[in-house]
């Protein structure tokens, strides 16, 4: 490998608690059935033809570690196809964190899931998340400023679920009250409707609040990390800062307190009642901010090309990862699916050299003259199945 | 070939076996297998005990929790304290409480919480007999719901309407995970967060 990378302002030490996966297995996910894999606790190639499943291996790991895919919005399109009726996919993990044993799995069926972490049972697909971090680099994450501002907030309270365990049941509840006060809306019981608007804007407004304040504090701190990772890959001279576009017309000063955030947000909702009516939706709150980012001031998403919104998108990423490895101790499970391809010579280099060494990684890639780095293992795909042993070591590697 | 008939028949029952709830296609057809085998009279003792005791139950006429009269065991002992009212989602929440023996007041039985996706609307639940319940002699009510975003806006819409009226309003203390229903929760913790209840107006 190349020289050292540059050290990020305030990177630690590679820390060597860590969160691994040992063995994965998976039942009726796409076209894998029956697989059974012992990845290595470092870098992972999976190789194989296109089409016999180095994605959707990857695509499992995600589900499993994030409670959703990055490439479908329908959990059930990930079902085989030929699987009996009514059966799911079924995907296991066993894990190490930090010093402890750990096992999370997933039976995903569309009649009702079932989720066990560390033995406990759950409906909720999200229990899953918070345990394997991860950070994934996929085709997908790469289009995060390309897409809309649902994608960024989707990215931001993944990170957030995973930063601050607390914050999975303030979106729950905040989520489950949107979706009522939206049917509340519609409600055609003449004086009850008042009454129903007022009982979930309560639930509402302190569960946005909650939401409000964890994003901009994270975003903070995010920021400095983003801009360092910027410089590091972008090799151009711009700025990046971030910021949060909050979902309150006006865009006014927020108060510091939960509470004080809370009543102003439900003065707000109080307000919108009658166009919210009009249209059948609720226009104030949190499930309107976006994450902006800027390179010398410029919106990067109406200003900056195709490259350069490549390069932010991998700099929000890498900056999840570090502030996640900052703030719990342990480096996250990396994802990275068909980056490199994606990248120039020179920032692929330089990308490569930020990722490698730190942990886990699974890495699919169609030409492996493009990694930037020796692998530690390599996981053979075809036709659904891991070929033709279980995980052979490469030569040389570290 | 299997007679067109006989497969109907096992069929319906998987079929009715597999409504219930958390009971799974592959489970309905254990059931059923499990029925199909045992003997005549066992399986027709278990129809006659679902029919009675659909038959026989009733919501209790003050409270809404199950009664075989027109009262249920609850409301008709006569040690109970009548001026505490204690609101929970289902039957089975009055259940829970009452093994903890700890609880000397009466319940109010909502069948559920409110849920406009689902329809379920103030009028859907039982809820204007808690309020005229409130009117005389209840000096407390004790919000006993989910933390889960309904349970919660359930509970806010009863204060609202009760604010006015004399009986004090208290909510179980925030020991309760959040987003939970009551019935998973251990004794301990309900116990607990009925001696911290919070005053609410
Ligand atoms: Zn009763």
């Amino acid at each position: 490998m190349g020289t050292p990378p540059h050290p990020v302002p305030g990177a630690p030490e590679p820390t060597f608690p860590v969160v691994h996966l040992d063995r994965l297995t998976l039942h009726h996910f796409r076209n894998l059935h029956g697989l059974d894999v012992h990845p290595s606790p470092g870098l992972n190639l999976v190789v194989g033809p296109n089409g016999h499943g180095k994605s959707n291996f990857l695509e499992a790991v995600h589900f499993l570690a994030l409670a959703h895919s990055a490439r479908t919005r329908k959990d059930k399109d990930l079902i085989a196809w030929e699987s009996p009726a009514d059966s799911g996919f079924v995907i296991r993990g066993e894990a190490t964190i930090g010093t402890r044993a750990h096992i999370q799995s997933l039976e995903y069926r569309e009649s009702g899931s079932r989720v066990r972490v560390e033995g406990l049972e759950s409906r909720r697909l999200g229990d899953l998340l918070g345990h394997l971090l991860l950070v994934a680099f996929t085709p997908e994450d790469l289009d995060l400023l390309r897409g809309g501002p649902q994608e960024r907030r989707r990215f931001l309270d993944v990170l957030l679920c995973q930063l601050d365990p607390s914050a999975l049941d303030v979106l729950r509840r905040y989520r489950m009250a949107l979706r009522q006060r939206n049917a509340a809306l519609r409600w055609s019981g003449g004086a009850e409707t008042e009454g129903l608007l007022e009982a979930y804007e309560a639930t509402l407004a302190e569960a946005g609040a909650g939401i409000l304040l964890r994003r901009r504090e994270w975003v903070k701190k995010m920021t400095p990390l983003a801009a360092a990772f910027y410089a590091e890959i972008g090799g151009g001279a711009e700025a990046l800062t971030l910021g949060l576009s909050i979902g309150i017309s006006g865009k006014p000063e927020l108060p510091e307190t939960p509470i004080l955030l809370a009543e102003m947000l439900s003065g707000r909702l109080r307000e919108s009642r009658v166009r919210d009516r009009e249209n059948g939706l609720t226009s104030v709150g949190p499930h309107r901010d976006d994450l902006l980012t800027f390179l010398d001031e410029k919106s990067v998403r109406e200003f900056a090309s195709q490259g350069q919104k490549r390069s932010v998108a991998l700099a929000l990423k890498l900056a999840a990862a570090r502030l996640l490895e900052e703030t719990t101790g342990l480096p996250p499970i990396l994802l990275l699916d068909d980056v490199f391809a994606e990248l120039d010579p020179g920032r692929r280099e330089r990308f490569g050299a930020l990722i490698a060494g730190r942990g886990q990684a699974f890495i699919a890639t169609p030409r492996r003259e493009d990694l930037p780095f020796a692998v530690e293992a390599v996981v053979r795909m075809e036709k659904g199945k891991v070929q033709p042993a279980q995980a052979e070591r490469e030569d040389g590697a570290a | 070939m299997l007679s067109p008939v006989r497969t109907s028949l096992l069929e319906n029952l998987v079929d009715r076996l597999a409504g219930l709830p958390s009971i799974g296609r592959k489970s309905a057809q254990r059931l059923a297998y499990h029925v199909l085998a045992a003997p005549v009279e066992e399986v027709e003792s278990l129809s006659r005990a679902l029919i009675e005791a659909r038959r026989g139950v009733r919501p209790c006429t003050v409270c809404g929790n199950h009664a075989e009269g027109d009262r249920c065991a609850v409301c008709l002992n006569p040690r109970r304290d009548p001026a505490q009212v204690c609101v929970v989602e289902r039957p089975s929440d009055v259940s829970a409480f009452e093994k903890l023996g700890v609880y000397r007041g009466l319940y109010h039985v909502l069948g559920g919480t409110l849920s406009p996706l689902d329809g379920i609307g103030p009028a859907d639940l039982n809820l204007a007999s808690l309020f005229v319940r409130c009117e005389n002699g209840v000096d407390e009510v004790i919000l006993a719901l989910g933390t889960h975003a309904d349970g919660e806006a359930t509970s806010t819409y009863i204060v609202q309407r009760l604010r006015d009226k004399t009986a004090r309003i208290t909510r179980l203390a925030r020991g309760l995970p959040a987003g939970s229903d009551l019935e998973f929760i251990d004794d301990l913790t309900m116990k607990r967060a009925l001696d911290g209840r919070i005053n609410l107006g």
